[in-house]
Protein backbone atom coordinates (compact mmCIF):
# COMPACT_ATOMS: atom_id res chain seq x y z
CA UNK A 1 0.00 0.00 0.00
CA UNK A 2 2.64 2.06 -1.25
CA UNK A 3 0.74 4.94 -2.45
CA UNK A 4 0.82 8.63 -2.24
CA UNK A 5 3.48 10.07 -0.34
CA UNK A 6 5.70 9.18 2.42
CA UNK A 7 4.79 10.47 5.84
CA UNK A 8 8.45 9.48 6.79
CA UNK A 9 11.24 9.70 5.14
CA UNK A 10 14.76 8.48 6.03
CA UNK A 11 17.60 9.47 4.00
CA UNK A 12 20.75 8.07 4.19
CA UNK A 13 20.85 8.49 8.08
CA UNK A 14 23.83 8.05 10.59
CA UNK A 15 24.36 7.92 13.66
CA UNK A 16 27.76 7.58 16.48
CA UNK A 17 26.89 7.27 20.15
CA UNK A 18 29.51 8.53 22.64
CA UNK A 19 30.95 10.32 19.87
CA UNK A 20 34.72 11.37 20.89
CA UNK A 21 34.72 9.20 23.53
CA UNK A 22 36.80 5.73 22.90
CA UNK A 23 33.63 3.68 23.42
CA UNK A 24 32.18 5.53 20.30
CA UNK A 25 29.92 3.26 18.32
CA UNK A 26 28.69 3.97 15.12
CA UNK A 27 25.48 2.71 15.06
CA UNK A 28 23.88 3.98 11.94
CA UNK A 29 26.07 4.04 8.78
CA UNK A 30 23.13 4.77 5.96
CA UNK A 31 19.50 3.99 6.74
CA UNK A 32 17.07 5.07 3.45
CA UNK A 33 12.98 3.83 4.26
CA UNK A 34 9.98 5.91 3.58
CA UNK A 35 6.84 5.30 5.76
CA UNK A 36 3.37 5.16 3.30
CA UNK A 37 -0.18 6.49 5.15
CA UNK A 38 -1.84 3.66 6.34
CA UNK A 39 0.42 0.79 5.46
CA UNK A 40 1.66 -1.89 8.30
CA UNK A 41 5.36 -1.92 8.14
CA UNK A 42 7.88 -4.35 9.33
CA UNK A 43 11.53 -3.13 10.30
CA UNK A 44 13.92 -6.29 10.83
CA UNK A 45 17.71 -6.83 11.55
CA UNK A 46 19.39 -8.56 14.75
CA UNK A 47 20.09 -6.95 17.69
CA UNK A 48 22.07 -4.25 17.58
CA UNK A 49 21.71 -3.50 13.69
CA UNK A 50 20.27 -0.35 14.23
CA UNK A 51 16.55 -0.38 14.50
CA UNK A 52 15.86 1.07 17.67
CA UNK A 53 18.15 4.07 16.82
CA UNK A 54 16.52 4.54 13.63
CA UNK A 55 12.50 4.67 14.85
CA UNK A 56 13.71 6.77 17.77
CA UNK A 57 14.60 9.11 15.32
CA UNK A 58 10.70 9.09 14.02
CA UNK A 59 9.40 11.47 17.11
CA UNK A 60 12.83 13.56 17.90
CA UNK A 61 13.94 11.28 20.20
CA UNK A 62 16.93 11.40 18.74
CA UNK A 63 17.92 14.65 16.36
CA UNK A 64 20.13 13.78 12.83
CA UNK A 65 23.23 15.35 13.66
CA UNK A 66 25.64 13.63 11.43
CA UNK A 67 25.01 13.22 8.06
CA UNK A 68 21.16 12.23 6.41
CA UNK A 69 17.97 14.01 6.63
CA UNK A 70 14.72 12.01 8.42
CA UNK A 71 11.29 14.39 7.41
CA UNK A 72 8.31 13.50 9.03
CA UNK A 73 5.13 14.67 8.51
CA UNK A 74 7.19 17.30 6.76
CA UNK A 75 9.09 18.81 9.00
CA UNK A 76 12.89 18.18 8.92
CA UNK A 77 13.88 16.42 11.88
CA UNK A 78 17.15 18.14 12.07
CA UNK A 79 15.71 21.47 12.06
CA UNK A 80 15.97 22.79 15.78
CA UNK A 81 12.70 25.05 15.61
CA UNK A 82 10.31 22.73 14.53
CA UNK A 83 7.28 21.83 16.63
CA UNK A 84 8.72 18.16 18.10
CA UNK A 85 5.25 17.97 20.52
CA UNK A 86 3.44 18.07 17.51
CA UNK A 87 5.32 15.28 15.77
CA UNK A 88 5.49 13.28 19.26
CA UNK A 89 1.16 13.52 19.31
CA UNK A 90 1.14 11.74 15.58
CA UNK A 91 4.20 9.45 15.96
CA UNK A 92 3.68 7.45 19.03
CA UNK A 93 6.05 5.29 20.29
CA UNK A 94 5.86 2.28 22.65
CA UNK A 95 8.99 0.28 23.79
CA UNK A 96 10.29 -3.34 24.21
CA UNK A 97 9.89 -3.73 28.38
CA UNK A 98 6.59 -1.73 29.54
CA UNK A 99 7.78 -1.10 33.13
CA UNK A 100 9.94 1.28 31.57
CA UNK A 101 7.15 3.24 30.13
CA UNK A 102 4.97 3.31 32.86
CA UNK A 103 5.30 5.44 35.76
CA UNK A 104 2.31 6.45 37.34
CA UNK A 105 0.72 4.82 40.57
CA UNK A 106 -2.65 3.31 38.88
CA UNK A 107 -3.51 2.28 35.66
CA UNK A 108 -6.00 4.96 34.16
CA UNK A 109 -3.56 7.81 35.55
CA UNK A 110 -1.10 6.30 33.03
CA UNK A 111 -3.07 6.01 30.66
CA UNK A 112 -4.36 9.76 31.05
CA UNK A 113 -0.78 11.58 30.91
CA UNK A 114 -0.54 11.80 27.49
CA UNK A 115 -3.83 13.17 26.61
CA UNK A 116 -3.55 15.26 29.92
CA UNK A 117 -0.36 16.95 28.34
CA UNK A 118 -1.70 17.76 25.29
CA UNK A 119 -4.05 19.92 27.65
CA UNK A 120 -7.72 18.37 26.43
CA UNK A 121 -10.65 19.04 28.40
CA UNK A 122 -11.59 16.84 31.38
CA UNK A 123 -14.08 15.41 29.18
CA UNK A 124 -12.28 14.93 25.98
CA UNK A 125 -9.38 13.51 28.41
CA UNK A 126 -11.97 10.63 29.97
CA UNK A 127 -13.35 10.18 26.33
CA UNK A 128 -10.37 9.05 25.20
CA UNK A 129 -8.84 7.18 28.42
CA UNK A 130 -11.65 4.87 28.57
CA UNK A 131 -11.89 4.25 24.51
CA UNK A 132 -8.08 3.64 24.60
CA UNK A 133 -7.91 1.40 27.24
CA UNK A 134 -11.61 -0.43 26.06
CA UNK A 135 -9.57 -0.84 22.73
CA UNK A 136 -6.30 -2.83 24.30
CA UNK A 137 -8.82 -5.26 26.17
CA UNK A 138 -7.82 -3.56 29.96
CA UNK A 139 -11.86 -2.58 30.37
CA UNK A 140 -11.82 0.81 31.90
CA UNK A 141 -14.38 0.49 35.00
CA UNK A 142 -12.39 -2.85 35.99
CA UNK A 143 -8.80 -1.78 35.77
CA UNK A 144 -8.55 2.35 35.56
CA UNK A 145 -7.86 2.22 39.50
CA UNK A 146 -5.59 -0.79 39.44
CA UNK A 147 -1.98 -0.56 40.09
CA UNK A 148 -0.01 -0.16 37.96
CA UNK A 149 2.73 -2.64 38.86
CA UNK A 150 0.16 -5.10 39.87
CA UNK A 151 -0.59 -5.96 36.47
CA UNK A 152 1.00 -8.71 34.51
CA UNK A 153 3.47 -8.70 32.02
CA UNK A 154 1.31 -8.62 29.48
CA UNK A 155 -1.22 -6.52 30.69
CA UNK A 156 1.85 -3.78 31.04
CA UNK A 157 2.04 -3.99 27.53
CA UNK A 158 -1.13 -3.33 26.68
CA UNK A 159 -1.50 -0.63 29.31
CA UNK A 160 1.51 1.48 27.54
CA UNK A 161 0.14 0.74 24.06
CA UNK A 162 -3.30 2.17 25.78
CA UNK A 163 -0.93 5.04 27.00
CA UNK A 164 0.08 6.28 23.28
CA UNK A 165 -3.13 5.54 21.30
CA UNK A 166 -4.90 8.11 24.07
CA UNK A 167 -2.70 10.41 21.90
CA UNK A 168 -4.63 9.45 18.93
CA UNK A 169 -1.46 9.25 16.93
CA UNK A 170 -1.32 8.82 13.39
CA UNK A 171 1.57 6.68 13.39
CA UNK A 172 2.21 4.01 15.97
CA UNK A 173 5.74 2.54 16.36
CA UNK A 174 6.38 -1.09 18.61
CA UNK A 175 9.71 -1.88 18.86
CA UNK A 176 9.77 -5.62 20.35
CA UNK A 177 6.59 -5.11 21.81
CA UNK A 178 5.71 -8.77 21.82
CA UNK A 179 9.17 -10.18 22.66
CA UNK A 180 8.99 -11.73 26.23
CA UNK A 181 5.22 -12.21 26.59
CA UNK A 182 3.61 -15.32 26.51
CA UNK A 183 2.01 -16.95 23.95
CA UNK A 184 -1.39 -15.91 24.96
CA UNK A 185 -0.12 -12.31 25.53
CA UNK A 186 1.36 -12.09 22.43
CA UNK A 187 -1.82 -13.12 20.39
CA UNK A 188 -3.58 -10.40 22.60
CA UNK A 189 -1.16 -7.78 21.52
CA UNK A 190 -0.59 -8.63 18.00
CA UNK A 191 -4.87 -8.43 17.50
CA UNK A 192 -4.63 -5.74 18.83
CA UNK A 193 -2.22 -3.78 16.65
CA UNK A 194 -4.35 -5.52 13.65
CA UNK A 195 -7.00 -3.96 15.21
CA UNK A 196 -6.00 -0.91 15.23
CA UNK A 197 -4.54 -0.66 11.98
CA UNK A 198 -7.43 -2.32 10.55
CA UNK A 199 -10.60 -0.31 12.05
CA UNK A 200 -8.51 2.81 13.08
CA UNK A 201 -6.16 3.29 10.20
CA UNK A 202 -3.54 3.66 12.01
CA UNK A 203 0.03 3.35 10.15
CA UNK A 204 1.90 0.60 12.14
CA UNK A 205 5.64 0.47 11.80
CA UNK A 206 6.81 -3.10 13.72
CA UNK A 207 10.18 -3.97 15.03
CA UNK A 208 10.25 -7.41 15.57
CA UNK A 209 12.75 -11.01 15.54
CA UNK A 210 9.82 -13.02 15.75
CA UNK A 211 9.43 -14.01 11.73
CA UNK A 212 5.64 -15.72 12.35
CA UNK A 213 4.27 -12.39 13.85
CA UNK A 214 6.20 -10.23 11.23
CA UNK A 215 3.87 -12.94 8.35
CA UNK A 216 0.89 -12.30 9.75
CA UNK A 217 1.31 -8.57 10.56
CA UNK A 218 3.20 -6.39 7.71
CA UNK A 219 2.79 -5.46 4.23
CA UNK A 220 6.85 -4.70 3.66
CA UNK A 221 9.61 -4.99 5.36
CA UNK A 222 12.98 -3.11 5.72
CA UNK A 223 15.99 -5.63 6.94
CA UNK A 224 18.69 -3.69 8.48
CA UNK A 225 22.01 -4.85 8.91
CA UNK A 226 25.20 -3.69 10.54
CA UNK A 227 23.86 0.70 10.80
CA UNK A 228 22.53 0.00 7.00
CA UNK A 229 19.38 -1.27 5.11
CA UNK A 230 20.18 -3.84 2.70
CA UNK A 231 16.72 -5.19 1.71
CA UNK A 232 13.53 -4.24 1.43
CA UNK A 233 10.04 -5.56 -0.35
CA UNK A 234 6.52 -7.00 0.27
CA UNK A 235 6.73 -9.26 2.75
CA UNK A 236 6.46 -12.27 0.88
CA UNK A 237 9.31 -11.12 -1.56
CA UNK A 238 11.45 -10.81 1.23
CA UNK A 239 11.06 -14.39 3.15
CA UNK A 240 11.27 -15.86 -0.19
CA UNK A 241 15.04 -15.07 0.19
CA UNK A 242 15.97 -17.20 2.99
CA UNK A 243 19.94 -17.41 1.89
CA UNK A 244 20.09 -13.61 2.33
CA UNK A 245 18.37 -13.67 5.31
CA UNK A 246 20.47 -16.17 6.40
CA UNK A 247 23.14 -14.43 5.89
CA UNK A 248 22.63 -11.02 7.95
CA UNK A 249 21.77 -13.37 11.23
CA UNK A 250 17.82 -13.71 10.44
CA UNK A 251 15.44 -16.57 9.03
CA UNK A 252 12.24 -17.40 7.68
CA UNK A 253 8.88 -18.65 9.25
CA UNK A 254 9.04 -22.53 9.63
CA UNK A 255 6.15 -22.43 7.17
CA UNK A 256 8.41 -20.42 4.44
CA UNK A 257 11.14 -23.09 5.15
CA UNK A 258 8.93 -26.19 4.63
CA UNK A 259 7.39 -24.32 0.97
CA UNK A 260 11.11 -23.94 0.45
CA UNK A 261 11.88 -27.41 1.09
CA UNK A 262 8.74 -28.86 -1.47
CA UNK A 263 9.40 -26.13 -4.38
CA UNK A 264 13.44 -27.83 -4.20
CA UNK A 265 11.71 -31.23 -4.57
CA UNK A 266 9.99 -30.08 -7.61
CA UNK A 267 6.68 -29.96 -6.32
CA UNK A 268 4.64 -27.05 -7.99
CA UNK A 269 4.30 -24.42 -5.24
CA UNK A 270 4.51 -20.77 -4.24
CA UNK A 271 7.59 -20.84 -2.01
CA UNK A 272 6.71 -17.38 -1.07
CA UNK A 273 3.70 -19.00 1.37
CA UNK A 274 4.47 -16.97 4.79
CA UNK A 275 1.09 -18.42 6.59
CA UNK A 276 -0.01 -21.82 7.47
CA UNK A 277 -3.32 -21.28 5.38
CA UNK A 278 -1.78 -20.46 2.33
CA UNK A 279 0.87 -23.36 2.72
CA UNK A 280 -2.47 -25.58 3.44
CA UNK A 281 -4.37 -24.75 0.12
CA UNK A 282 -1.26 -24.84 -2.28
CA UNK A 283 0.27 -28.65 -0.60
CA UNK A 284 -4.31 -29.47 -0.58
CA UNK A 285 -4.11 -28.63 -4.46
CA UNK A 286 -1.26 -30.82 -5.20
CA UNK A 287 -2.35 -33.97 -2.77
CA UNK A 288 -6.13 -33.84 -3.98
CA UNK A 289 -5.13 -33.25 -7.60
CA UNK B 1 16.47 -47.35 35.15
CA UNK B 2 19.03 -45.29 37.18
CA UNK B 3 17.52 -43.11 39.76
CA UNK B 4 16.29 -39.80 39.24
CA UNK B 5 18.49 -36.85 39.72
CA UNK B 6 15.08 -35.12 40.50
CA UNK B 7 12.09 -36.48 42.26
CA UNK B 8 9.10 -33.98 42.88
CA UNK B 9 6.47 -35.92 45.06
CA UNK B 10 3.05 -33.99 45.69
CA UNK B 11 4.89 -30.83 45.32
CA UNK B 12 2.01 -28.47 46.14
CA UNK B 13 3.96 -24.51 46.42
CA UNK B 14 2.10 -21.37 47.82
CA UNK B 15 3.38 -17.66 48.34
CA UNK B 16 2.43 -16.22 51.61
CA UNK B 17 1.83 -19.85 52.66
CA UNK B 18 0.89 -18.81 56.87
CA UNK B 19 -1.19 -15.65 55.42
CA UNK B 20 -4.78 -15.53 55.25
CA UNK B 21 -4.68 -15.66 51.56
CA UNK B 22 -2.27 -18.00 50.16
CA UNK B 23 -1.10 -17.86 46.10
CA UNK B 24 -1.13 -21.57 45.09
CA UNK B 25 1.24 -21.51 42.32
CA UNK B 26 1.37 -25.65 42.29
CA UNK B 27 -0.80 -28.18 42.93
CA UNK B 28 0.07 -31.74 43.41
CA UNK B 29 3.25 -31.77 41.22
CA UNK B 30 4.66 -35.43 40.47
CA UNK B 31 7.99 -35.99 38.31
CA UNK B 32 10.95 -37.54 37.79
CA UNK B 33 13.72 -36.32 36.03
CA UNK B 34 16.48 -38.28 35.37
CA UNK B 35 20.37 -37.91 34.14
CA UNK B 36 21.07 -37.13 30.75
CA UNK B 37 17.52 -36.03 30.22
CA UNK B 38 16.34 -33.10 28.37
CA UNK B 39 13.19 -31.71 29.75
CA UNK B 40 11.10 -28.65 28.29
CA UNK B 41 8.50 -26.82 30.39
CA UNK B 42 5.68 -24.93 28.91
CA UNK B 43 2.99 -22.65 29.80
CA UNK B 44 1.51 -19.66 30.25
CA UNK B 45 2.80 -16.65 32.28
CA UNK B 46 1.67 -17.75 36.00
CA UNK B 47 1.06 -21.06 34.88
CA UNK B 48 4.05 -22.24 37.87
CA UNK B 49 6.86 -22.75 35.91
CA UNK B 50 9.37 -20.49 37.25
CA UNK B 51 7.66 -21.81 40.59
CA UNK B 52 8.68 -25.35 39.96
CA UNK B 53 11.87 -24.38 38.24
CA UNK B 54 12.75 -22.67 41.55
CA UNK B 55 11.82 -25.51 43.05
CA UNK B 56 14.50 -27.56 41.67
CA UNK B 57 17.47 -26.13 43.44
CA UNK B 58 16.13 -24.67 46.65
CA UNK B 59 15.27 -21.19 45.71
CA UNK B 60 11.70 -22.16 47.12
CA UNK B 61 10.93 -24.98 48.86
CA UNK B 62 7.86 -26.76 49.39
CA UNK B 63 4.50 -25.42 51.21
CA UNK B 64 3.38 -30.04 50.79
CA UNK B 65 4.85 -32.76 49.72
CA UNK B 66 8.87 -33.40 48.32
CA UNK B 67 11.55 -32.69 46.14
CA UNK B 68 14.75 -34.55 46.15
CA UNK B 69 17.96 -33.31 43.99
CA UNK B 70 20.44 -36.18 44.03
CA UNK B 71 18.75 -38.13 46.68
CA UNK B 72 19.03 -34.66 49.22
CA UNK B 73 15.07 -33.16 49.84
CA UNK B 74 15.68 -30.00 49.55
CA UNK B 75 13.49 -28.92 52.68
CA UNK B 76 16.61 -30.09 54.98
CA UNK B 77 18.50 -26.79 55.34
CA UNK B 78 22.36 -28.08 55.43
CA UNK B 79 21.62 -29.72 51.84
CA UNK B 80 20.77 -26.34 50.38
CA UNK B 81 24.68 -25.69 48.94
CA UNK B 82 25.07 -29.07 47.57
CA UNK B 83 21.98 -29.12 45.80
CA UNK B 84 22.89 -25.74 43.97
CA UNK B 85 26.15 -26.72 43.47
CA UNK B 86 24.11 -29.42 41.66
CA UNK B 87 21.48 -27.88 40.10
CA UNK B 88 22.28 -24.22 38.06
CA UNK B 89 20.36 -21.70 36.96
CA UNK B 90 20.25 -19.52 34.08
CA UNK B 91 17.98 -16.59 33.95
CA UNK B 92 16.01 -14.19 31.59
CA UNK B 93 17.96 -11.58 31.03
CA UNK B 94 21.51 -12.37 31.09
CA UNK B 95 22.98 -8.77 32.50
CA UNK B 96 21.64 -9.55 35.88
CA UNK B 97 23.66 -12.66 36.30
CA UNK B 98 26.85 -11.15 34.84
CA UNK B 99 29.29 -9.81 37.36
CA UNK B 100 32.77 -9.32 35.89
CA UNK B 101 33.90 -7.06 33.60
CA UNK B 102 36.05 -9.40 31.75
CA UNK B 103 34.39 -12.40 30.32
CA UNK B 104 36.81 -15.38 31.35
CA UNK B 105 36.91 -13.47 35.21
CA UNK B 106 33.35 -13.80 35.07
CA UNK B 107 33.04 -17.69 33.84
CA UNK B 108 35.62 -18.13 36.91
CA UNK B 109 33.72 -16.46 39.30
CA UNK B 110 31.35 -19.52 40.61
CA UNK B 111 34.47 -22.11 40.37
CA UNK B 112 36.43 -19.81 42.56
CA UNK B 113 33.34 -19.28 45.53
CA UNK B 114 33.38 -22.82 45.44
CA UNK B 115 37.46 -22.91 46.34
CA UNK B 116 38.23 -24.64 43.24
CA UNK B 117 42.36 -24.81 42.86
CA UNK B 118 43.59 -22.06 40.36
CA UNK B 119 44.53 -24.75 37.84
CA UNK B 120 41.24 -27.35 37.46
CA UNK B 121 39.32 -23.04 37.30
CA UNK B 122 41.48 -22.69 33.83
CA UNK B 123 40.81 -25.83 32.71
CA UNK B 124 37.08 -24.95 33.46
CA UNK B 125 36.76 -21.57 32.08
CA UNK B 126 38.69 -22.95 28.56
CA UNK B 127 36.03 -26.18 28.99
CA UNK B 128 33.15 -23.35 29.09
CA UNK B 129 33.83 -21.44 26.99
CA UNK B 130 34.42 -23.68 24.24
CA UNK B 131 30.53 -25.27 25.20
CA UNK B 132 29.39 -21.98 24.24
CA UNK B 133 31.55 -21.24 21.44
CA UNK B 134 32.88 -17.80 22.97
CA UNK B 135 36.62 -18.88 23.60
CA UNK B 136 37.26 -15.49 21.08
CA UNK B 137 35.51 -13.28 22.84
CA UNK B 138 37.62 -14.62 26.26
CA UNK B 139 39.36 -10.76 27.12
CA UNK B 140 36.04 -8.92 25.85
CA UNK B 141 33.74 -6.94 28.30
CA UNK B 142 30.52 -8.55 28.69
CA UNK B 143 28.16 -5.18 28.84
CA UNK B 144 29.50 -4.76 24.91
CA UNK B 145 28.53 -8.53 24.16
CA UNK B 146 24.99 -9.02 22.54
CA UNK B 147 22.19 -10.19 24.10
CA UNK B 148 22.94 -13.89 22.85
CA UNK B 149 26.84 -13.62 23.84
CA UNK B 150 25.63 -12.28 27.03
CA UNK B 151 23.58 -14.92 27.41
CA UNK B 152 26.26 -17.79 26.35
CA UNK B 153 28.95 -15.91 29.19
CA UNK B 154 25.96 -16.60 31.53
CA UNK B 155 25.69 -20.17 30.28
CA UNK B 156 29.10 -20.74 30.94
CA UNK B 157 29.42 -19.18 34.30
CA UNK B 158 27.00 -21.67 35.68
CA UNK B 159 28.62 -24.35 33.92
CA UNK B 160 31.46 -24.22 35.09
CA UNK B 161 30.65 -24.56 38.51
CA UNK B 162 30.08 -28.45 36.72
CA UNK B 163 26.01 -29.01 37.45
CA UNK B 164 24.48 -32.07 36.66
CA UNK B 165 21.68 -30.28 36.14
CA UNK B 166 21.09 -26.84 34.21
CA UNK B 167 17.93 -25.12 34.48
CA UNK B 168 16.83 -22.18 31.67
CA UNK B 169 14.18 -20.07 32.58
CA UNK B 170 13.42 -18.37 29.25
CA UNK B 171 16.91 -18.06 28.25
CA UNK B 172 16.62 -16.69 25.22
CA UNK B 173 13.11 -14.78 25.20
CA UNK B 174 14.70 -11.61 24.25
CA UNK B 175 17.49 -12.94 21.99
CA UNK B 176 17.23 -12.40 18.11
CA UNK B 177 16.71 -15.20 15.89
CA UNK B 178 20.56 -16.68 15.54
CA UNK B 179 21.22 -15.69 18.85
CA UNK B 180 18.86 -18.30 20.24
CA UNK B 181 20.43 -20.90 17.78
CA UNK B 182 23.66 -20.38 19.42
CA UNK B 183 22.29 -20.37 22.62
CA UNK B 184 20.25 -23.88 21.61
CA UNK B 185 23.20 -25.24 20.21
CA UNK B 186 25.30 -24.71 23.43
CA UNK B 187 22.70 -26.27 25.35
CA UNK B 188 22.66 -29.29 23.16
CA UNK B 189 26.45 -29.68 23.41
CA UNK B 190 25.98 -29.85 27.18
CA UNK B 191 23.33 -32.11 26.85
CA UNK B 192 24.93 -34.15 25.29
CA UNK B 193 27.77 -34.08 27.38
CA UNK B 194 26.05 -35.41 29.89
CA UNK B 195 24.37 -32.77 31.59
CA UNK B 196 20.63 -32.93 32.58
CA UNK B 197 18.77 -29.89 30.87
CA UNK B 198 15.33 -28.03 31.72
CA UNK B 199 14.60 -25.32 29.91
CA UNK B 200 11.55 -23.55 30.55
CA UNK B 201 10.08 -21.66 26.87
CA UNK B 202 7.48 -19.77 25.10
CA UNK B 203 8.75 -20.86 21.60
CA UNK B 204 7.45 -24.37 20.75
CA UNK B 205 9.78 -25.09 18.20
CA UNK B 206 12.60 -25.00 20.90
CA UNK B 207 10.22 -27.49 22.84
CA UNK B 208 10.95 -29.36 20.28
CA UNK B 209 14.15 -29.90 20.78
CA UNK B 210 13.41 -31.54 24.52
CA UNK B 211 13.08 -35.35 24.81
CA UNK B 212 10.00 -34.91 27.38
CA UNK B 213 7.40 -32.08 27.49
CA UNK B 214 5.78 -30.92 30.35
CA UNK B 215 2.58 -28.78 29.52
CA UNK B 216 1.89 -26.55 33.01
CA UNK B 217 -1.53 -24.81 33.21
CA UNK B 218 -3.22 -23.05 36.57
CA UNK B 219 -0.57 -24.59 38.62
CA UNK B 220 -1.24 -28.03 37.44
CA UNK B 221 0.46 -30.53 34.98
CA UNK B 222 -1.83 -31.00 32.30
CA UNK B 223 0.26 -32.85 29.35
CA UNK B 224 2.84 -35.05 29.74
CA UNK B 225 5.36 -36.79 26.79
CA UNK B 226 7.57 -36.66 24.16
CA UNK B 227 7.09 -33.39 21.84
CA UNK B 228 5.60 -35.54 18.86
CA UNK B 229 2.87 -36.95 21.81
CA UNK B 230 2.60 -33.71 22.91
CA UNK B 231 2.34 -31.04 19.67
CA UNK B 232 0.10 -34.07 18.20
CA UNK B 233 -2.94 -32.88 20.57
CA UNK B 234 -3.38 -29.81 18.05
CA UNK B 235 -7.17 -29.29 19.66
CA UNK B 236 -6.10 -29.49 23.71
CA UNK B 237 -3.35 -27.40 22.75
CA UNK B 238 -5.72 -24.58 20.93
CA UNK B 239 -7.64 -24.71 23.75
CA UNK B 240 -4.95 -23.76 26.59
CA UNK B 241 -4.36 -20.87 23.70
CA UNK B 242 -0.50 -22.62 23.28
CA UNK B 243 1.00 -22.43 19.87
CA UNK B 244 1.72 -25.29 17.65
CA UNK B 245 4.48 -25.31 15.78
CA UNK B 246 4.39 -24.26 12.33
CA UNK B 247 4.64 -27.54 10.89
CA UNK B 248 2.60 -29.12 13.34
CA UNK B 249 -0.12 -27.19 12.37
CA UNK B 250 0.43 -27.72 8.29
CA UNK B 251 0.61 -31.29 9.15
CA UNK B 252 -2.82 -31.22 11.28
CA UNK B 253 -4.82 -29.22 8.83
CA UNK B 254 -3.81 -31.69 5.83
CA UNK B 255 -4.48 -34.82 8.24
CA UNK B 256 -7.71 -33.62 9.06
CA UNK B 257 -8.44 -33.36 5.05
CA UNK B 258 -6.19 -36.33 4.50
CA UNK B 259 -6.63 -39.01 7.53
CA UNK B 260 -4.07 -40.71 6.17
CA UNK B 261 -1.33 -38.02 6.19
CA UNK B 262 0.02 -38.01 9.73
CA UNK B 263 -0.99 -35.49 12.15
CA UNK B 264 2.11 -35.50 14.46
CA UNK B 265 5.03 -34.29 12.23
CA UNK B 266 7.41 -31.88 13.52
CA UNK B 267 10.83 -31.01 11.91
CA UNK B 268 10.84 -29.26 8.87
CA UNK B 269 12.57 -32.26 6.93
CA UNK B 270 10.15 -34.33 7.86
CA UNK B 271 7.14 -32.23 7.01
CA UNK B 272 8.82 -31.76 3.40
CA UNK B 273 9.74 -35.80 2.97
CA UNK B 274 5.93 -36.85 3.74
CA UNK B 275 4.11 -34.16 1.90
CA UNK B 276 6.81 -34.90 -1.35
CA UNK B 277 5.81 -38.77 -0.59
CA UNK B 278 1.91 -37.88 -0.62
CA UNK B 279 2.66 -36.17 -3.77
CA UNK B 280 4.46 -38.83 -5.56
CA UNK B 281 1.51 -41.05 -5.48
CA UNK B 282 -0.31 -38.40 -7.18
CA UNK B 283 2.04 -38.73 -9.85
CA UNK B 284 3.29 -34.81 -8.73
CA UNK B 285 6.08 -33.91 -10.18
CA UNK B 286 5.20 -35.93 -13.45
Amino acid sequence: MTVGEPIITVNDLRHTYLRGSPLEVEALKGVNLEVYRGEALGIIGRTGAGKSTTVQHFNGLIRPREKGKVIVFGQDMADPNIDVRGIRQKVGLVFQYPEAQLFERLVGDDVAFGPRKMGLSQAEISERVRWAMNSVGLPFEEFKDRFTFSLSGGEMRKAAIAGVLALRPEVMVLDESTSGLDPRGRKDVLSLIRKGHDEENLTIVFISTNMDDLATLVDRIYVIHDGRTVLSGATREVFAQPEVLRGYGLGVPQITEVMHGLKGRGLPVDERCVSVSQAEEQVWKILSS
Amino acid sequence: MAEPIIRVQNLTFAYNAQSENPIVALRDINLDIYPGDYLVIVGHNGSGKSTLAKNFNALLTPTEGDVWVAGMNTKARENTLAIRSTVGMVFQIPDNQIVATVVEEDVAFGPENLGVPREEIIERVKWALDIVDMQAERLRAPHLLSAGQKQRVAIAGVIAMRPKVIVLDEATAYLDPVGREDVLRAVRKLNQDGVTVVAITHFMHEAAEGDRVLVLEKSRVVMQGTPREVFGRVEELRELQLDVPQTTDLAYRIHKRLPEFPSDLLMVPEVVDTISEFALRKGVPA
